[in-house]
């Protein structure tokens, strides 16, 4: 028994005296020393990590902004708020349901902080390769950001992000964040450029190759170059100081950058890049086909706004990607409002679905050439659309400014239906007003809140630090 | 130690034996019961001084080899107060009689890993527990047994479901973000207590189903795994409520408190067998019902509201009317109205020298559920084996095996209508969805939207999914003692006390591709999902300790020194395989769109202790110190101990007064901790996610902290017992105040930092309570007797200080609408906050909307016995406490609440009461309609039992027979409240720290009825 005891004893000292039993690692995630241990294999899983992050909004995104925007509903049938959140609220709930698009966008713009520092310490990387990979970062980063200055326009946003996530970051306004993301798509062309004809030190997955060919840093700057017009239109419409008087000096640089996308009548309107989507464990499906994402319906007035094509019948692009229900769908909770329409842009839940595509061009293209005074090209790039596209007769030219406004905006609404624009194109004219309610006492906001979360983190905050609060729309 | 003290040791050991055995005599005797001069059976009979101890057998028999000396006997029973007999050389037979312990002061608490004193010096509050009180009626779980008896714990159920799910939370809340479950400990094994989550969030979408993380989630109605006990081989519990009472035990474990439960063991004599018999049934305490629609207008606008389009509306509402001028189906009482016959069949059989004794228990259970298909299984063996080779030694081993199968349906959120209650809700009742039609299909629903893939048929649902969970788990205990050194005066007890917990959990989750909302293809694109997943858990723990015991014969003082070292370690690995779009009739997970899921953790911790216990002045006093030092893998500095001291006291006044007996003041004051979570202390980059065919990582939402440390709490706790009128009223009063601080905080950061949240240890939570308990014993005799106690418990419980801003706590509830936990300084800590329109000009506020926390809880019970009758009745009384109820929102909402037709308080606001609470609620600007008081009157417990006569067992069972009882008894029989829900112990998140208050379409409770028979022979 003793000798039982005595040894019971003698483990459990030499338990206590070494602590090596203590330790244990991660077992459930990799640690940055991991990654570190092959800073190239290191590059290609940050850099796909950041694609899958953006991807990560998208459907959120065009949903939200399709809902403001007058193109869809999200009629979840046991939850009316799906809805009523985005009509029925004034001001709008910062912890309500449309509220989002903002947490997934800034932890990717710290993965994107993260990549670029990696990218520096990457010692054993060409130069070029360097170049390459800051320039992908950067496009990814401006990328981001407009979409958070698309959904909180007046509020601002914060565009850079600190380097202590304990010290707040300060909000600029809406001007600056769009001059930020401007000056940051420019900063990641000449990184581009500088790579010359090196390739990504990662690959880029097939959504950059599926439809035209963006997947070296020779082609991908025409990724960059897409965004930055769409950047300069948006800022030159809500006439930032930047872009001189009538915006004429950033459709100025919105053409010059459309040329450089490879903007081209003769090329697919689909060209461009895409988010990818697979079945495969751990990857996401479309949320916006019509199995995965059910509760996604289409506003009415796509169908009664849209024009005749030359046969009477609707509009080529409203029968290409609008589906009648097979019974109707309302919203539940309050007043019915209720819709026959769906979508049906994504054939599969597996679709591919579109960054920027050729067709938008385009229109970006149209409208810089009638602002900078080029009525003739503007009309040229409208009736392409038109016929090409809407299978519409052409059009005479433009007798005013509004009437060219009117007309951009229809071929921008069914182009480009349910991709994100609708919304941010009438309120960059200041026609929000124009969109329908569907019953008397609801509202057109004009911006999403800042989410609670954010503003928590703020109370008591000064300054740039302050969180902008949810103000009520007039509309 | 040197090996001379060893030497010396064993040496001394020998010669005490050697001196025991050369001069000994043989003393027999009878224990019996000093009222009724019935035989006690099975006490433990010792020498008072000495190491020699002997056990009874069921007729109260004991032979004992003492010293040939005078010397004092004692003798102890459960249930009995200790009695002793002064022996004199020339005595050979002699009879000890034992008072009756009705108010239970001399039950054994635990002071430490291997020392053991008196409740009546016990310096802290005494929470114990027999067999016969948590056993006596059948309980689902250890939760529901423990249910309305322990003043200063508050335990809920967190659904009906069979096979159990509950939580225990003692003394309030004492962490918001760490480990808020009491440590659960087995025969001095911990044990585990995981949930771990089945996968029906792959059917019901709950939490988003797209995603890896999300083939199962907390709202999944999982049952944690305290469920697996087997509460009849449970000789008694003992909850140890704070700091002060377990610190030196269980130091960084301990701040949550501890439920020990101790196992029966075998006794001396023939072996006795012990059959028990249980059938019964359950039911639904209440259900929320649904409308009557009062005339077709109503039942047209209600299908309206849920389906949209109004000439689909007319068509349904006028073929169901044109058959039935009043069609009303209730479909919850046919839904949760399966009514089987449950059973629990348990055979025991103890027996034993004084050398080896054994106790063998085996058990066979079935529960079926209220609602149809559903039901819980449990089959479990132990062998207890208890070896006493010679004075100095004993070893004691345990051997559990157990298997639970549990089919659990489906229950709470969802975001596809497939949670029966949820369905409901937005089901117009005037369809007969319960029969399959001619062809042997269920009728489709056409609601809402419609039908199709957007609705369920529950009927249809429950008939065919699957939801299984399939636990084979098994402990062992050893526990191995031994006194080198026993004198007069002085006896050491080394011992060696250990073992293990193992399970394994096999999760199936099936929904067959034919099912309503299955069809063509569910919500998420695919038809037909199966969900397999397991768990295996590990867990072990084992402590060398060493007691020295001096008692100087000078002076009248027991001194107990303790030291001793600990080790556990904590293993558990999860993984799922999620499948969808399988092929027709195939569950194969191979044959689908797979996605999977693991998880691991691996927490090692280890400790060091000493304690020190002085019983003095004829055991008035009581003085207690004691200090430990716990490390662990989980902590940010691995090899650095933290210390957990401890010190209390108590002293007795006997008859300090006329009428009063003897009153006891105790304090005591300690620390414990809490320490991190697995993975708390690491900074990672996480899996994002794959895109491409290609993997990808990025910024986790939560860093990692690499100086986590553990939570301390400082528990103070102060107490008077007292014994009035001849040990008629037994009093007891409790005053605890804990400041808990280093709150492990999962702190939210400004999301443009990139990050969501940050682990860190700061901020400071005060919890002030009081326990009361009054127990009473008015009549005392021999036929007749009657035991009433009540008690009170309430806490007060405060965040002290902050060190981020106020946050919102993840998972608790559902956003500003429905009322969620905030954490802010200066309020409760489990204040329920949400919108409500009190700002100027009816301006929305997110603000405190009320409390989670009840005011206040009380239970009565009485005990009454005549003759061979007794009666025991229990009841639960919990006043205020809030509960979301988001049940009540979605009948609202689908306008078929069961009182949606009367009066409205306001009709400006809503015509009638349903639409009155709905728009009033107004999409969430006003929550308060929704966040309800949850207070309840429950008649817990309900049981009559009658002994047959000696001579009628031996006519009806034969002769071998001993004993026979017949017992019926019911639990949960009634509950009077207010609250609109079926039961406001619901929680639709299970077991949360601060928020716990979400009532979101639960498997509705149930009440349960049974009758036993419990035969010995």
């Amino acid at each position: 028994m003793a000798r039982l005891f005595s040894t019971a004893l003698v483990a459990a000292l030499l338990s206590i005296g070494c602590h090596d039993y203590l330790d244990v690692p991660p077992l459930n995630d990799p640690t940055p020393g991991d990654i570190g241990k092959n800073p190239i294999t290191g590059l290609q899983l940050a850099a796909t990590g950041i694609l899958f992050q953006n991807r990560a909004s998208y459907a959120g995104f065009i949903s939200d902004v399709g809902i403001f925007g007058r193109e869809s509903y999200n009629f979840f049938p046991t939850d009316g708020r799906t809805y009523s959140h985005y009509v029925e609220q004034n001001p709008l709930d910062p912890a309500g349901f449309a509220s989002g698009g903002w947490n997934p966008r800034y932890a990717n713009l710290r993965n994107i902080k993260n990549f670029l520092n990696a990218v520096d310490a990457a010692t054993a990387l060409a130069p070029a390769s360097q170049e390459a990979a800051r320039g992908f970062a950067q496009t990814m980063e401006a990328l981001e950001l407009s979409y958070i200055t698309a959904q909180r326009h007046d509020y601002g946003a914060v565009v850079q992000l600190g380097d202590d996530p304990n010290q707040l970051a300060p909000f600029v306004s809406r001007d600056s964040a769009q001059n930020y993301i401007i000056a940051r798509l420019d900063e990641a062309r000449t990184h581009l450029l500088a790579a010359g004809t090196a390739a990504f030190p990662f690959t880029l997955h097939a959504g950059f190759t599926t439809n035209g060919t963006f997947n070296t840093p020779a082609t991908f700057v025409q990724f960059n170059r897409a965004i930055a017009a769409r950047v300069q239109v948006w800022r030159a419409a809500l006439g930032n100081p930047a872009c001189g008087a009538g915006g004429v000096t950033c459709y100025t640089a919105a053409l010059a950058a459309l040329g450089e996308a490879g903007t081209d009548t003769t090329a697919a309107l689909n060209r461009g890049v895409y988010h990818v989507f697979s079945t495969e464990s751990g990857d996401a499906l479309n949320g916006l086909n019509q199995a995965a994402g059910p509760n996604l319906f289409a506003h009415p007035s796509i169908l009664t706004d849209a024009p005749a094509d030359t046969l009477g019948q609707p509009d080529a692009r409203e029968r290409a990607k609008i589906r009648t229900l097979a019974a109707q769908r309302c919203s539940v909770g309050g007043e019915n409002v209720c819709t026959t329409l769906g979508f049906q842009i994504y054939g599969t839940t597996t679709s591919p679905a579109p960054i920027f595509r050729n067709e938008e061009l385009i229109l970006l293209e149209a409208e810089a050439r009638y602002f900078t005074g080029d009525a003739a090209g503007a009309l040229a790039d409208i009736n392409f659309i038109r016929h090409r596209s809407g299978g519409l007769a052409n059009r005479g030219p433009f007798a005013t400014a509004a009437d060219f406004i009117t007309e951009l905006l229809l071929q921008r609404r069914y182009s480009l239906l349910w991709e994100g624009h609708r919304w941010v194109d009438v309120r960059r004219f200041g026609l929000i007003p124009t969109l329908p309610l569907d019953v008397v006492g609801q509202f057109r906001q004009v911006q999403q809140p800042v989410p609670q979360a954010e503003c928590l983190q703020r109370v008591g905050a000064t300054g740039a630090l302050a969180c902008p609060p949810s103000v009520p729309t007039p509309y | 130690m040197s090996r001379g003290a060893w030497f010396a040791m064993t040496l001394l050991s020998l010669c005490a034996a050697s001196v025991a055995r050369a001069q000994s005599r043989v003393i027999s005797g009878k224990v019996v019961n000093a009222t009724t001069r019935d035989a006690v059976p099975f006490a433990t009979v010792s020498v008072v001084g000495g190491i020699q101890a002997a056990q009874g057998n069921e007729q109260g028999q004991f032979r004992i080899v003492v010293p040939p000396t005078v010397l004092t006997l004692s003798a102890r029973a459960i249930g009995y107060k200790r009695g002793e007999v002064r022996v004199t050389p020339q005595d050979s037979t002699i009879e000890i009689a034992l008072e009756q312990d009705v108010l239970r002061l001399e039950a054994v608490v635990v002071t430490g890993e291997a020392t053991r004193l008196e409740s009546r010096n016990a310096p802290t509050a005494v929470r114990n527990f027999t067999t016969e009180q948590l056993n006596t009626v059948p309980a689902q779980s250890a939760e529901q047994a423990l249910q309305g008896k322990v003043p200063g714990a508050l335990i809920n159920m967190n659904s009906g479901a069979p096979g159990g799910g509950g939580q225990i939370q003692i003394r309030g809340v004492t962490t918001i973000l760490g480990n808020g479950q009491p440590l659960f400990v087995m025969d001095g094994v911990i044990i585990s207590n995981d949930q771990i989550q089945s996968g029906t969030n792959s059917i019901t979408g709950a939490a988003s189903r797209n995603v890896s993380t999300g083939i199962a989630s907390n709202q999944d109605n999982g049952t944690n795994r305290l469920a697996d006990l087997l509460m009849n081989d449970i000789a008694s519990v003992q909850v140890m409520e704070g700091a002060a009472a377990s610190a030196s035990i269980y130091g960084s474990r301990a701040t949550n408190g501890v439920v020990m439960f101790n196992s029966q063991h075998g006794r001396v004599g023939d072996t006795q067998f012990r059959v028990t018999q249980r059938l019964g049934t359950y039911d639904a305490i209440r259900l929320p019902g649904e409308r009557r629609f009062l005339t077709k207008q109503d039942a047209f606008a209600a299908v309206r509201a849920n389906i949209g389009d109004s000439a689909r509306s007319q068509q349904i509402v006028d073929s169901v009317y044109a058959l039935n001028a009043s069609p009303f189906y209730d479909y919850q009482k046919e839904l949760y109205g399966q009514g089987n016959l449950s059973y629990e069949t348990t055979v025991s059989a103890s027996g034993g020298s004084q050398l080896a004794r054994y106790y063998g228990s085996a058990l066979a259970q079935k529960d079926y559920g209220t609602m149809i298909n559903t039901s819980a299984q449990r089959q479990g063996l132990r062998l207890n084996a208890d070896f006493t080779p010679g004075d100095r030694l004993s070893i004691s081993v345990g051997a559990i095996l157990i298997r639970s199968i549990n089919d659990r349906g489906l229950s709470n959120n969802d975001n596809t209508f497939t949670s029966p209650l949820y369905a409901f809700g937005y089901t117009p009742a005037i369809l007969d969805l319960a029969r399959p039609e001619a062809n042997g299909n269920y009728p489709e629903n056409p609601f809402p939207a419609g039908g199709g893939n957007q609705a369920s048929n529950p009927f249809q649902t429950m008939a065919y999914i699957k939801n299984r969970e399939d636990i084979w788990r098994q402990i062992g205990t050893a526990n191995l003692r031994w006194s080198p050194l026993a004198t007069g005066q002085h006896r050491l007890e080394l011992s060696v006390i250990g073992g293990v917990d193992h399970f394994s959990q096999d999760n199936q989750v099936y929904s067959p591709n034919f099912l309503q909302y299955e069809t063509p293809v569910a919500t998420d694109g695919f038809s037909g999902h199966a969900v397999q997943g397991a768990a295996n858990s590990r867990f072990m723990n084992g402590s060398v300790n060493a007691v020295w015991t001096f008692t100087p014969t000078a002076v009248s003082l027991r001194a107990t020194t303790s030291l001793g070292m600990q080790g556990a370690e904590q293993d558990l690995n999860i993984f799922r395989i999620q499948a969808r779009g399988l092929l027709p009739g195939v569950t194969l997970i191979n044959q689908g769109t797979i996605q999977t899921f693991q998880q691991r953790s691996l927490v090692r911790d280890q400790a060091i202790y000493g304690q020190e216990e002085v019983l003095a002045l004829d055991e008035r006093l009581f003085v207690s110190a004691g200090v430990r030092a716990d490390r662990s893998s989980a902590n940010g500095d691995r090899s650095k101990f933290f210390f957990f001291p401890k010190a209390a006291a108590s002293y007795r006044f006997l008859a300090p007064i006329g009428f009063v007996d003897e009153v006891k003041l105790r304090a005591a004051v300690g620390q414990s901790g809490n320490r991190p979570s697995y993975g708390n202390r690491d900074r990672v980059l996480q899996q994002a996610g794959r895109i491409g065919g290609g993997n990808g990582i990025g910024v986790p939402g939560t860093i990692g902290n690499p100086n986590v440390e553990p939570e301390r709490m400082t528990e103070q706790e102060y107490g008077m017992d007292a014994r009035l009128l001849g040990e008629r009223i037994a009093l007891e009063a409790t005053y605890f105040n804990r400041r808990i601080t280093k709150l492990l905080l999962t702190a939210p950061l400004a999301p443009t930092s990139g990050f969501t949240n940050q682990i860190i240890n700061g901020g400071e939570l005060q919890s002030k309570g009081v326990e009361l308990g009054l127990t009473a014993n008015p009549i005392r005799k021999p036929q007749l007797g009657d035991v009433f106690r009540a008690t009170f418990y309430t806490v007060n419980q405060t965040v002290v200080s902050l060190p981020v801003p106020a946050f919102v706590v993840g998972s608790s509830g559902f956003g500003t609408a429905f009322g969620r936990s905030r954490i802010a300084q200066g309020v409760s800590v489990t204040a329920i906050w949400g919108n409500a329109p009190i700002g100027p000009g009816g301006a929305v506020r997110d603000t405190i909307i009320g409390d989670a926390t009840p005011d206040f809880e009380m239970q009565f019970s009485n005990d009454l016995t005549w003759k061979a009758f007794s009666l025991g009745i229990l009841v639960d009384w919990r006043k205020g406490g809030k509960v979301s109820d988001l049940t009540n929102n979605l009948f609202d909402e689908g306008r078929t609440s069961r009182d949606y037709d009367q009066p409205s308080p306001d009709p400006t606001i809503g015509k009638t009461l349903g639409a009155y609470r709905y728009n009033k609620w107004a999409g969430g600007r006003d929550a308060r309609v929704y966040v309800q008081d949850g207070s309840f009157v429950k008649l817990r417990e309900v049981s009559l039992s009658y002994a047959l006569p000696q001579d009628w067992v031996g006519r009806l069972f034969g002769g071998g027979v001993r004993s026979a009882r017949l017992s019926l008894s019911g639990r949960n029989l009634a509950i009077w409240s207010h609250y609109w829900g079926s039961d406001p112990e619901v929680n639709n998140f299970g077991t949360q720290n601060v928020s716990r208050f979400v009532d979101l379409a639960p498997y509705p409770p149930n009440r349960s009825f049974f009758f036993t028979i419990d035969v010995g022979f």
